[in-house]
């Protein structure tokens, strides 16, 4: 019950953000729970392991970085990344890596995302565009007006597993090592995000009847014991 | 259980506030100057009040987002319609008309339909008045040229009437929205700066929302709240199956 609990709530996260630019969906797998516990000893918790084998466990919740469509948009501050990658953010809490291109210009002229962290270029600086024309090539290069004047830092990972999120839903890399991303940009485009609607419900219908049964489970079970109890007293 | 419940909400009033932005746009399809309201979703971490105290940095395994809905105006060029009326101004390109009210606030317009009040000042459709354009009222032919200098004629004598005052954001988008077609500069929108905007006169600028476009929209939005209309109800029986457990 606790595992078809834990996945509902994956899933309304996910559906809630249906509409996000560049949203990653949430994916949990089951593992059997002797497995599960077998690598809890591993990562040296100690604790008494049970050895059943019918029972199962929830990993971690995982991060299905798949490519989402893209859509054209509006704003020419809107950009999207095809292929694997991330914008690089400076925010107040440090680096961060975000495949959200609804970035905007703020009052200073930087670029910005959703939560006011700063796009950053290749020199580690902001790119700033003080009321000047912004235009993005395909490579990643930044023009200003018409005029070369940096270049977009995208970041990539081998170990996109050893990412994880932030409050803001940002990646955050701690000791991992970046690469140099491959991925195409492309302006006046969003990335959406890569969950289907489809898919969620018919998960979220499944794990409705899970939840059901294994309800049923434990209330036979109650019913049991209760029995069991009678047999035993003695009247 | 708690917190999905408020994901779901979550999700729900996103769809909601972007419904409005989408009514809105719609019916302001035919307002000269109406510039449409756009947003993007973002994440939004939804916090139960069990967890407020833990420090949420030191959580591994990621968070779980609810998502919001982030309108902005967008200020994409209106195509021009010819009016003929000599005090009817657009104008092309990023820039705003400075325009004073009736409290003496300074605010902006994207043009509009002005006219000649007794006292021989330009008014804007909202009440709000253009600064130094004084116009003789017995003006018998009023012109404005494209940088917005505004010259006419009584009795065949030309006269000087003062100049519009066109600028330019760092950031429109930041812009607030008064209502009436009026902007005021925000924190957002930063500092005024240089613009070269060309005045048309005898033109209106039409709106710029695109009816498709907001029709495709809003489908997808009412798509999305049954998909968080769903989750919310699936969460709702799974909460009720794990109270009939005490039956």
């Amino acid at each position: 019950m606790v595992i078809a609990k834990t996945r509902q709530e994956l899933m309304s996260g996910n559906v809630a953000n249906l509409e996000t630019p560049g949203f990653k969906r949430h994916n949990v797998t089951e593992e059997v729970f002797s497995q599960a516990m077998w690598s809890a000893q591993l990562a040296g918790q100690r604790r008494q392991l049970g050895a059943t084998v019918t029972r199962t466990a929830l990993s971690v919740p995982l991060t299905d970085h798949t490519q989402g469509q893209l859509v054209e948009s509006h704003s020419p501050s809107h950009l999207a990344l095809n292929g694997q990658g991330f914008f690089t953010i400076s925010t107040t809490e440090g680096v961060r890596y975000t495949r959200a291109g609804d970035f905007r210009i703020d009052a200073a002229g930087h670029v910005v995302d959703a939560h006011g962290g700063r796009l950053l270029g290749s020199d580690g600086q902001p790119i700033a565009t003080e009321g000047r024309q912004l235009q993005v090539m395909s490579d990643g290069a930044v023009l200003l007006d018409g005029n070369l004047a940096g270049q977009l830092l995208l970041a990539d990972f081998p170990e996109l597993s050893g990412l994880t999120r932030d409050v803001n839903g940002q990646f955050q890399a701690d000791g991992l090592i970046v690469v140099a991303s491959q991925a195409t940009v492309h302006q006046f485009k969003l990335e959406r995000s890569n969950v289907d609607i489809g898919e969620e419900i018919v998960d979220m219908l499944l794990t409705n009847r899970i939840f059901q049964s294994a309800q049923r489970i434990v209330a036979t079970y109650d019913q049991l014991m209760e029995r069991a109890k009678e047999i035993g007293s003695v009247r | 259980m708690l917190q999905s419940i408020k994901r779901s909400v979550s999700g729900l009033v996103a769809q909601v506030n972007r419904l409005a932005a989408i009514g809105g746009n719609i019916a302001n399809v035919q307002t000269a100057g109406h510039k449409r309201q756009a947003g993007t979703f973002s994440e939004l971490l939804v916090q139960s009040l069990d967890q407020q105290s833990v420090p949420l940095t030191g959580v591994q395994g990621g968070f779980v987002h609810g998502a919001e809905y982030r309108p902005e105006t967008v200020f994409s060029q209106g195509d021009l319609l010819p009016t003929g009326r000599a005090l009817d101004i657009a104008l092309v390109g990023n820039g705003m008309i400075e325009l004073h009210d009736a409290n003496e606030q300074v605010v902006f317009a994207r043009g509009g339909s002005f006219s000649l009040d007794a006292a021989g000042r330009l008014v804007h459709s909202s009440g709000a008045l253009v600064p130094g354009v004084v116009i003789d009222p017995r003006a018998q032919v009023i012109d404005i040229d494209v940088l917005g200098v505004v010259t006419f004629s009584v009795d065949g004598a030309v006269n000087e009437g003062g100049r519009l005052r066109v600028i330019g954001f760092m950031n429109p988008a930041g812009l607030d929205h008064l209502g009436e077609l009026l902007f005021v500069p925000s924190a957002n929108s930063g500092e005024p700066i240089p613009d070269s905007s060309v005045v048309k006169q005898g033109f209106l600028e039409a709106s710029n929302v695109s009816l498709l476009e907001e029709m495709t929209s809003l489908v997808r939005a009412q798509r999305v709240y049954q998909a968080n209309a769903t989750a919310l109800r699936t969460l709702d029986e799974m909460w009720e199956r794990s109270t009939d457990l005490r039956r």
